[in-house]
């Protein structure tokens, strides 16, 4: 769907189309496909392509490494990467604290830590949920308190992604006891190589280690690592959390289930028959691709609002939600089409066997992942709230 | 979107504001104060909104009829609009001999509707309706059902084939003729409709297109109705959720606000969410009008996802109303029974997806 973009930006595509083709080795372009998990190295060295390409920070000001784009130009920019299978680049230093820190941060703090979020070379991870805060996030308990020129951090964090691989964490902590418990937060800027830190796995539904538990017990944390004011923390982390409105539906991977429905729905069953011969079945799919161009043209209204400067409150909720919840319908259609196969756990050999197994096989893992989309990121009950509170002023 | 388009949809909002108070839909509901009605709207420039400027258009696109429609919905305007204005415009626009009709059409001076569904007939299958020489003159022969607006039309377009070369055709018949028998009904939403049986002489230079012409301009007509259809849903979805919006915020219980409580605070957000998604699909509809490669699939998408979330806002619009929502006065039942009318009519929602669905084998098995 192009409604609204100019032939500039769609000229622009199949000059993105172009590089990807040259530039994306086949190998990662096969495992994004496949929905398998990519290693640091791989990340990385496609993140350097696109860096030396000047294309690594499409939302980033041109004056910090980004590029200067328009919303559709960046929209076209992702939809095209998404489409061409190119891995989705870690979010926590590129789309969080990135922004946070042009925006925010001392110019030494810009310095310091902004070319190794755009080159790939330091990896961030984000220490935000607790065991007692997760949805109530203001109410986390990890504590800073200065001693010297120190901040001495302890507590513990929980679900943080990425954690066993990052370099470095922005952290969410509690440096002022106050009546409103948002006033006390502060952001810091925490090096995962402090002593006191200590990293253990947790294995999600899907047999996988993306997330983890990490305890803080007395991490000694420089003063200059403090983002901003003390005490404004909370809003620094709206501000990371809302920043990004392009993409959050991640229509990409909902265009690739839907391109997987079909090469799946096209094999013959235990039956001997395809899916897709069954009637009831296209209008199940049917279903799924109305709703997923009905989002899409969501996606590309907000942009249009965006770009005429217009408010738009609620937009990023509303892509929130209604693109996990079709993810996760997506997962199910799936699932549903493989029949009994559906309920084997597969391993990562058998998804290597060949494209059509990587397809096959992915459908399962990618189910049991999929139930995280609706709680990360603001569970979609508290994206309601969002949308609630815009409607009707604040619950009481 | 553009200037003219912002005036329109200005001047929509306002004929809404001004005309469609509960007296008049009461009124309009028993078929009352149509005429001045569509005398109004056609001095407004609505049904030229779309049609080419040399029959006194404004050579508009789908964008300009998605916001009259709206504010159709929104108004719960009763007059037989999509026949007339939408399929009507778009037959006469394809039909070399159509051009004097369609100015006045475009003008308001003579209203027209459409006769197309038969009685058992599946959805693409060619009419049983047949026109065969009759000496001088031509004779029809045709059973058509729900019919929208029969006694707001002047003249009826009737879909039908030639007898003896089995070719589409699509002929002029008047709406008086004696030779039409009518059996009326009415809709949910109180319009009516008639089923139709005709045996009327014609005259042979009522034959407005022939052969593929037929076909592809009735397609035409039935796509931009399906979006018409659509986006005066989303009008009506917006008039039952603003009234919903009204209700919970005013409406006490248990001391306190109704839109104080969380469970409803939800579900109208669903509501609100559903309408948005909604929304900006049939706006994109609209925009595909002159796309062939998209116009099929859009339309359908869109009258697809319009009747499931027409269906959903309206019965959850009840919902939260409580008592005061089953009354057959209070408007937001009106809502939710015009939802259901557009959700049956102009394709349902499973012939619709039926369309969205037909190439996915091919597409699965080439990839």
């Amino acid at each position: 769907m192009n409604f609204g973009i100019s032939r500039d930006d769609l000229a622009f595509a199949s000059e993105v189309r172009a590089f990807i083709a040259g530039a994306l080795p086949e190998e990662i372009r096969t495992k994004v496909r496949s929905e398998l998990r990519l290693t640091r190295a791989e990340m990385t060295s496609w993140q350097r392509r696109l860096f030396d390409q000047g294309w690594v920070a499409p939302a980033w000001p041109r004056d910090h490494g980004g590029t200067g784009w328009s919303l559709a130009r960046q929209y076209v920019f992702k939809r095209e990467l998404g489409l061409g299978f190119a891995p989705d680049l870690p979010a926590f230093g590129l789309q969080m604290i990135g922004p946070v820190l042009y925006t925010f941060a001392s110019q030494e703090q810009k310095q310091r830590y902004l070319p190794g979020i755009l080159t790939g070379e330091t990896w961030w991870c984000q220490g935000f949920s607790e065991p007692n805060a997760g949805s109530d996030l203001a109410s986390l308990k990890t504590r800073a308190t200065l001693d010297g020129n120190h901040y001495v951090v302890s507590g513990q964090k929980i679900w943080t992604s990425l954690a066993h691989l990052a370099d470095m964490m922005f952290c969410l902590v509690r440096t002022e006891s106050t009546p409103k418990p948002q006033a006390g937060l502060s952001l810091l800027l925490l090096d995962m190589r402090s002593p006191g830190v200590t990293v253990r796995p947790i294995i999600t539904l899907d047999g996988h280690h993306h997330l983890n538990e990490v305890f803080l017990d007395a991490v000694r944390v420089p003063q200059e690592n403090l983002v901003g004011e003390p005490g404004r923390g909370w809003t620094y982390a709206k501000f990371l959390l809302g920043h990004e409105r392009i993409g959050i539906a991640n229509i990409p991977r909902l265009r690739r289930r839907f391109a997987a429905l079909l090469e799946l729905g096209a094999q013959p069953n235990c039956h001997g028959r395809a899916a897709l011969a069954d009637p009831a079945w296209r209008r199940r799919i049917a279903d799924y691709e109305i709703d997923l161009k009905a989002l899409e043209a969501t996606e590309l209204a907000t942009l249009r609002r965006a770009e005429a400067g217009a408010a738009d409150a609620m937009a990023a909720s509303v892509l929130k939600v209604a693109g996990t919840e079709l993810l996760q319908r997506a997962d199910t259609l799936l699932w549903d089409l493989m029949g009994a196969e559906a309920a084997v756990l597969p391993t990562d050999a058998a998804r290597r066997e060949s494209p059509l197994a990587a397809v096959r096989y992915g459908v399962t893992p990618a189910l049991l992942h999929g139930r995280a989309a609706s709680i990360y990121g603001g569970s979609n009950e508290i994206q309601r709230n969002i949308m609630a509170g815009h409607l009707f002023g604040p619950a009481t | 979107m553009s200037e003219e388009q912002a005036l329109l949809a200005e001047s929509v909002a306002r004929f809404v504001r001004d005309n469609c108070t509960p007296e008049r839909q009461v009124a309009w509901r028993a078929g009352h104060g149509l005429d001045a009605v569509w005398r109004e709207i056609a001095e407004l420039g609505w049904i030229g909104a779309s049609a080419p400027e040399a029959v006194g258009g404004a050579g508009g696109s789908g964008v300009e009829e998605a916001a009259i429609m709206a504010g159709i919905g929104r108004g719960l305007l009763t007059i037989a609009y999509i026949p007339c204005a939408v399929m009507a415009v778009e037959i006469l626009g394809s039909a070399p001999a159509g051009a004097d009709l369609l100015r006045q059409v475009v003008a308001g001076a003579r209203r027209l509707t459409v006769a197309d569904d038969e009685p058992g007939r599946a959805c693409g299958q060619a009419p049983s309706a047949e026109v065969s020489e009759g000496g001088t003159s031509l004779l029809l022969r045709a059973c058509k059902s729900l019919v929208l607006g029969l006694d707001e039309a002047d003249e009826i377009l009737v879909s039908a084939r030639d007898g003896a070369t089995g070719e589409s055709l699509i002929v002029r018949v008047d709406a008086h003729d004696p030779g039409i028998r009518r059996r009326d009904v009415v809709l949910m939403d109180e319009r009516r409709a008639s089923d139709l049986d005709i045996r009327a002489e014609i005259p042979a230079g009522t034959v407005l297109l022939r052969g593929r012409e037929a076909d592809a301009a009735l397609a035409r007509a039935s796509d931009r109705a399906a979006i018409a259809a659509a986006a005066e849903a989303v009008g009506a979805m917006r008039g039952a959720v603003e009234l919903t919006r009204e209700h919970l915020a005013t409406r006490r219980q248990f001391g306190a606000s109704l839109a104080s409580f969380q469970a409803l605070r939800h579900r109208f957000a669903d509501m609100v969410l559903d309408l948005q998604l909604t929304e900006n699909l049939v706006t994109a509809a609209a925009a595909s009008l002159d796309d062939p490669d998209q116009r099929s699939t859009m339309a359908s998408a869109a009258k697809a996802r319009a009747a499931k979330a027409g269906r959903l806002v309206g019965e959850a619009a009840i919902q939260l109303h409580g008592g005061i929502g089953l009354t057959a006065e209070y408007a937001v039942g009106q809502y939710y029974k015009r939802l259901m009318v557009l959700a049956a009519l102009f394709g349902g929602s499973d012939d619709h997806r039926d369309r969205v669905g037909a190439t996915y084998l091919a597409a699965g098995r080439s990839s």
